[in-house]
């Protein structure tokens, strides 16, 4: 839907409450995604670890209930059990309000939805709530408005990426950028199947 | 600054490149613009930072946000960051009848057709199969699993040299053993007077007398004109129909057809986690491509699958197992215990009618990209023996998106398609713009469908073919 194509139909009331929202999150998720795409600057060092000496501390109710969120997605260490870093040991955060990333000017549009879920379900905000109860909010949030997903897969990316550290890389055992693999394991060296063709190609 | 050349050509990869060398070697005077920059072996990254990657890629998603595009947006296109795997198209790809009961293909191509050309290709690109040795551990599992089923799996064909297998392939080769357009075609067009002008921008195309004037805006902005007798588009299927229809006004018996029928190749995305008791995969090490290819579907499915190493921002896309969550702690735990032992992403590809569309949303180029009754149709079509495939073998068949699979982004096609109907394609079975003499199409847009496998050795086969006709016509 064209932007001229929305506000005639704002306009005319042919959106509904629903309507107008999904589109707003979609347009500004996928323009913050843009501005990551062109704007943020994420390489590390190959086999230099890059993990920020401090991440952002959450102040205002609005940044405890980001917060939140991405410790919901990918909880962190001191929501998993096992001790393993999350979104926010990465520093996602950061990310969430970084002016590059653009996605602060979105939150605004989302974080309210949640809270209300999350006062719905247990009369508190997100942030007051343990990792179940917020799991659970964020998956009643997903099934109002499967476009949601694009956040919580934003607030993924960091982590599995390794935009701002290397710890998400490490936790999953993969070593990034390296000088290559040659005379290493990478191949079982036999072949593995029958082939149909001579040469790879088929007639 | 020369403002006169017999060929201005739009674009460096495949389809702009191979005709540029062809022209220059006929003895004509050509000109090459590319909108990226350049980047050699030591301005190449290995990383997934989409700052630097949007550095060297177009990224640009369909109109409803839900599908990913990208293509190469550097000196040399997309043969700088594919995946580097160059099978040709089966014969049965060019017989390929869309709903409407249309051949998409003209009888003037065909496998046999092409075959000289792919020839030409694969010694210029150094292309050679793979041997089970260059398989990585990820290809070597999938053939396995085929054979298991007692289904084949070939080894692919690609055009490295000496790989050091580091998995980053569509970041740039930092070795310079991926034989990208940067190590053959373009030195030589160079060396036989081709001239490139890098961080150019077509704007638009008009009529002249000598044959067009192309413009464009230069690395500093400002507007230049260039005139060519001929004049080749080959910026890929999202910007070559763009600059046609930004130029509609000064080609107003342009087709209607310019920027319908695109489609993604028949492109789409699964996982397959395997079982437990077996090797680990090591799923990172290799090229991107795993060097394996699988026919054993062609002929019942009309589809190839192609197996894909993987770095762990796989996981930062949709994949997980049916039923369950992509994010939260299960998510997480999960992720850790497939990876990077026990985890398979591949694609699937195969002829679909092409229903996508690129049009101009104030004058941005815009892709709509429906999940409509066919592809639906279609990923139903070819989920299914995947799922037979991941049964056999105990696997357990992994979604990519939501409830589904993701359609894959790499292989844009058939916007500006070749045809013999000119009802239906823009271009004729040459290239050559419909009542636009001496205008040419020769990229990907220029294919009318999905080529069966990954499409890059078709593009440039046919890139061959069509500078070809034009050497011997202009």
């Amino acid at each position: 839907m064209g932007i001229e194509t929305f506000f005639n139909q704002v306009a005319s009331k042919e959106l509904d409450r629903r309507e107008f929202f999904t589109w707003v999150v979609r347009a500004s998720v996928m323009v913050s995604l843009f501005g990551l795409i062109d704007q943020i600057s994420c390489g590390f060092v190959p086999g230099a670890s890059q993990q920020p000496s401090t991440c952002m501390q959450p102040m205002t109710a609005d940044e405890k209930t980001v917060y939140a969120l991405c410790d919901t997605v990918l909880p962190g260490m001191a929501s998993d059990p096992t001790g393993a870093p999350g979104a926010v040991d990465v520093c996602t955060v950061d990310l969430m309000y970084d002016k590059f990333y653009g996605i602060a000017q979105d939150l605004p549009l989302v974080l309210p939805l949640i809270n209300a879920e999350a006062h719905k379900e247990y009369g508190k905000d997100l942030y007051e709530l343990d990792l179940a109860q917020r799991t659970a909010v964020l998956k009643n949030v997903e099934k109002m408005l499967g476009l949601v997903g694009q956040i919580y897969m934003f607030v993924k990316g960091p982590f599995y990426i390794g935009i701002l550290s290397r710890a998400g890389l490490d936790y999953m055992g993969d070593p990034g950028a390296n000088l290559g693999y040659v005379n290493q394991d990478f191949s079982f060296y036999r072949p593995m199947s029958k082939e149909m063709t001579s040469d790879g190609n088929l007639p | 600054m020369t403002t006169s050349f017999d060929a201005v050509i739009v674009g460096s990869g495949f389809g702009g490149s191979i005709p540029a060398l062809r022209l220059a070697q006929a003895g004509k005077k050509v000109l090459v613009l590319e909108q990226g920059r350049v980047y050699t072996e030591t301005d190449f990254k290995q990383t997934w930072d989409l700052k630097y990657l949007s550095n060297i890629m177009n990224i640009t998603t369909s109109d409803d946000y839900a599908v990913f595009f990208r293509s190469g947006m550097v000196l040399g296109g997309g043969s700088v960051v594919f995946s580097g795997l160059m099978n040709r198209s089966p014969s049965e790809t060019f017989q390929f009848v869309d709903y409407n009961g249309y051949k998409v293909w003209p009888d003037a191509v065909s496998r046999q057709v092409l075959d000289p050309y792919y020839d030409r290709v694969e010694q210029m690109m150094s292309v050679r199969q793979a041997t089970w040795e260059e398989v990585s551990k990820t290809g070597g599992m999938f053939a396995q699993l085929m054979n298991n089923a007692g289904l084949t799996c070939d080894r692919a064909r690609f055009p490295y040299i000496n790989c050091r297998e580091c998995g980053f392939c569509e970041a740039g080769c930092i070795y310079g053993v991926k034989q990208s357009l940067m190590k053959n075609y373009i030195p030589q067009a160079q060396d036989a007077g081709v001239e490139f002008r890098t961080g150019c921008r077509a704007m638009q195309i008009m009529p002249s007398a000598a044959g067009y004037t192309v413009q464009y805006t230069g690395p500093d902005d400002t507007l230049t004109s260039v005139q060519g007798t001929v004049v080749i588009i080959a910026a890929g299927a999202i910007y070559s129909p763009e600059l046609l229809l930004r130029s509609k006004q000064y080609l107003p018996s342009l087709s209607d057809q310019v920027g319908k029928n695109f489609n993604n190749n028949g492109g789409l995305r699964f996982g397959i986690e395997l079982p437990d008791g077996l090797p680990s995969i090591e799923c990172y090490k290799g090229r991107d491509s795993a060097a394996v290819m699988t026919y054993a579907y062609w002929h019942d499915y009309g589809i190839t699958i192609e197996a894909g190493t993987s770095p762990a921002a796989i996981f930062a896309i949709d994949i997980h197992r049916p039923g369950e969550s992509g994010w939260g702690l299960d998510f997480k735990h999960w992720a850790k215990s497939v990876y990077p032992s026990k985890l398979i992403v591949a694609n699937i590809m195969g002829p679909v009618t092409g229903e996508g569309l690129v049009y101009l949303n104030n004058d941005i180029p815009a892709v709509s990209f429906p999940l409509t009754k066919t592809l639906a149709d279609y990923r139903d079509r070819v989920i299914a023996p995947i799922q037979a495939l991941t049964k056999a073998n105990n696997a357990i068949l992994l979604q990519t998106m939501g409830t589904g699979y993701m359609y894959s982004i790499d292989h844009m096609l058939g916007t500006c398609r070749i045809g013999d109907d000119p009802r239906y394609s823009p271009a004729d079975p040459y290239g050559q713009i419909r009542n636009y003499p001496g205008l040419f199409v020769s990229d990907s847009s220029s294919l009318p469908c999905s080529t069966g496998v990954n499409p890059s050795t078709t593009v440039a086969a046919n890139a061959e073919r069509i500078a070809d006709y034009i050497v011997t016509n202009w």
